[in-house]
């Protein structure tokens, strides 16, 4: 690297780019960025106040808007704390202990991440259908799975269960296990090394990996819509009610409540950076 | 508060990193674990303070089997070698943990915690860093924090792995006396791994040398100097030039040298034998009442000390001169004898061998033996 006038400002190798190209390339990465994230969420915003700010209300409150978003936030209330729970054990047992299998289960919490959401949610109606595995036997006993809430929770367990131990387990082994059994070596149960050594140390990456559970959660269309039913007042999630007003040409009242789940993202979007920064600067406190 | 290893080995998987371990440490003392890197000192310290378990053997703590105890109830203070602070708390809470966590009823209260931990500080003379954290002390305060943290919990047994490993050669000399004024205030059983050799004989009273998950050897400083007990610990322990020979005739011959032995060994008579000589045992002459003639390759002052180096140069009748492993002979000289001899690079200069040990085979040991000044 030749030592250019801006060399105090880029701490990064830099490749001799003439400022020409370099205006072109931002240039053509913020149109990208405007055309495929700005204008959709711009569009969203104008179709839901085209007819004003009173038909826009009455979509959010209308009954089975509200029962939706009901739905949606039990699903992601049940879901979240057990892939938290599922995440940090599973990360535990793979970057703390050598075991049989434990590759196993490392590619195997990635397989939801590589099947396609809907092929997910067809092997639940393979399993839990009336012509499945169980042949119906829960729904005939009264419990339904399918066309039902706790099918909408499989299978929104289903598409989110790596978000969090995936977050984890590198960061897991990148910290290695010496402070944890400094812990053990004071006297400490493991119980109470988890809660005062290991949780405090992975706190950060959890909350980002539960932040990203959360929207995936709470966004999730293709295995919930298999398994759902669209049942209106009963099964509908969020994404599945803006689909169907959409496909009753309710337009308005489909970006309407579309704005709610762009809110999510643009809440998670903000959350995920606010937590990236400061683990970012634990990192580098822990690093010096 | 004694230690004894009991014929301990750990494998992973077909590599044995301990090989039929035996050790003693008796109540109070410091000792020192040295080898070279991957020899098995820290899997000797984690299966003594319970972290790893042995494929077989046994530890007992104070007379007590302890092979299958859990890590709490050995009462063994560990400092890791990477400190293994608690970054995300302060100072005095890194301190504080051991005591927090005691169970309720050992518990001591606030105030006394407080107490203790401020002691501890004072100890390790870092009491004003207590709301600091970890990220933000230097290595030096970080090895006393963990030590200190390590003693809170008043252990009966303090293991050190590699306590002065990460830090440069001052603050090591300040934390060696310093280690070594705490060991003497607080009695602590303890055992510090290390493989700085100077350090090990600097601060414990006895040494345990392993190579290869073996230990090779243990004693005092001054034993295991003087008198080891095989080419390992002799190459390993302080510098050392090996010459490779046989004993014949009352003497030692390395190629077309002689170096006459003691009376006592005329009968001796070894095929092939190296003959370990420290660079301190030789001293330089002019003139002839030399066991050897070589000539001054290089002269490197180390303070009150220099260190020669010489080759061997063809003696009268042409043969090559002794055989060294490393071609060249190492010879140390206090700064006076360098003085007074005025010597420099390619001079030509007579050797006197003072002092010889080596080993029969493997590792039977072998009393020194002193070169009887010629006639
Ligand atoms: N978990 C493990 N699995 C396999 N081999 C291991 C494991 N831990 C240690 N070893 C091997 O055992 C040997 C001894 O390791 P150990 O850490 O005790 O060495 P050491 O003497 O402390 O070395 P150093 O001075 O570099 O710290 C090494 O060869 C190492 O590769
Ligand atoms: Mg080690």
């Amino acid at each position: 690297m030749n030592s250019t006038p801006h060399r105090h400002i880029v701490a990064r190798p830099q490749a001799d780019e003439t400022p020409l190209v370099r205006y072109l390339l931002s240039s053509l990465a913020m149109a990208i960025i405007g055309l495929f994230l700005i204008l959709p969420l711009v569009a969203v915003l104008v179709e839901a106040f085209r007819d004003g700010w009173q038909t826009y209300m009455t979509a959010i409150t209308d009954r089975y808007t509200r029962h939706a978003i009901g739905l949606t936030l039990f699903a992601a209330l049940v879901c979240v704390p057990l892939n938290t729970l599922f995440g940090v054990a599973a990360a535990w047992c793979i970057a703390r202990f050598e075991f049989p299998g434990r590759s196993l289960l490392t590619t195997l919490i990635d397989l939801p991440f590589s099947v396609s959401p809907v092929i997910a949610g067809l092997v639940f109606i393979l399993i839990f259908g009336a012509q499945g595995w169980f042949d119906g036997w829960f729904a005939a006993n009264g419990f339904p799975i399918l066309f039902a809430l706790p099918g909408i929770v499989l299978a929104t367990m289903f598409v989110t269960l790596p978000f969090v131990a995936r977050e984890l387990i590198p960061l897991m082994q990148q910290q290695g296990a010496e402070q944890e059994e400094a812990a053990i070596m004071l006297g400490a149960s493991p119980w109470r090394m988890l809660w005062t050594i290991t949780l405090p140390r992975i706190k950060w990456g959890l909350l980002y990996g539960v932040i990203l559970c959360n929207a995936r959660a709470m966004g999730e269309f293709g295995a919930v819509s298999v398994v759902s039913g669209h049942i209106r007042g009963s099964t509908n999630t969020l994404p599945l009610h803006v689909e169907i007003l959409y496909n009753e040409y309710q337009f308005s009242a489909a970006f309407a409540v579309a704005t709610l789940l762009a809110g999510l993202a643009i809440v998670t979007l903000i959350a995920k950076s606010i937590v990236e920064w400061r683990q970012q600067r634990q990192w580098e406190s822990a690093s010096s | 508060m004694s230690i004894h290893v009991n014929q301990l080995t750990k494998r992973y998987g077909n590599f044995t990193a301990l090989d039929d371990i035996s050790l003693s440490i008796d109540d109070g003392e410091l000792v020192a674990l040295l080898g070279p890197s991957g020899c098995g000192k820290t899997t000797l310290l984690r299966s003594i303070a319970g972290m790893e378990f042995a494929d077989s053997g046994s530890i007992l703590l104070e007379g007590r089997d302890m092979t299958f105890e859990p890590i709490r109830h050995r009462q063994v203070g560990f400092v890791f070698q990477h400190y293994a602070l608690f970054n995300h708390m302060s100072v005095f809470e890194n301190v504080a943990y051991g005591l927090r966590v005691k169970p309720r009823a050992q518990r001591p209260p606030e105030a006394e915690i407080r107490r203790r931990v401020h002691e501890l500080l004072d100890l390790v003379q870092l009491d004003w860093l207590a709301r600091r954290f970890p990220p933000q002390l230097s290595g030096g305060q970080r090895q006393r924090i963990a030590l200190a943290r390590a003693l809170a919990v008043e252990p009966r047994y303090l293991l050190l792995d590699e306590p002065f490993g990460a830090l440069d050669a001052n603050v090591r000399k300040e934390l060696r006396g310093w280690l070594r004024r705490l060991h003497e205030e607080l009695h602590v059983t303890s055992l510090f791994v290390t493989h700085d050799q100077e350090e090990a004989m600097e601060v414990a009273s006895r040494i345990v040398v392993m190579n290869h998950g073996r230990i090779e050897q243990l004693g005092t400083p001054a034993k295991i100097y003087d008198t080891p007990r095989t080419p390992f610990v002799s190459t390993f322990i302080g510098n050392v030039n090996v010459f490779r020979g046989c004993v014949r005739n009352g003497a030692f011959h390395s190629g077309s040298w002689r170096l006459p032995l003691p009376r006592t060994l005329d009968t001796l008579h070894l095929a092939e034998q190296n003959a370990y000589i420290r660079p301190h045992d030789i001293e330089i002459l002019r003139g002839p009442a030399a066991d050897w003639q070589v000539s001054i390759r290089h002269v490197q002052p180390m303070g009150s000390r220099y260190h020669l180096e010489a080759v061997p140069v063809a003696d009268a009748s042409g043969g090559p001169g002794p055989e060294t492993e490393s071609g060249r002979i190492t010879i140390e000289l206090t700064r006076q004898a360098f003085k007074a001899l005025a010597l420099d690079v390619g001079h030509r200069v007579g050797l006197r061998i003072h002092h010889v040990h080596w080993f029969h085979g493997a590792a039977t040991p072998q009393q020194p033996i002193d070169i009887p000044a010629p006639a």
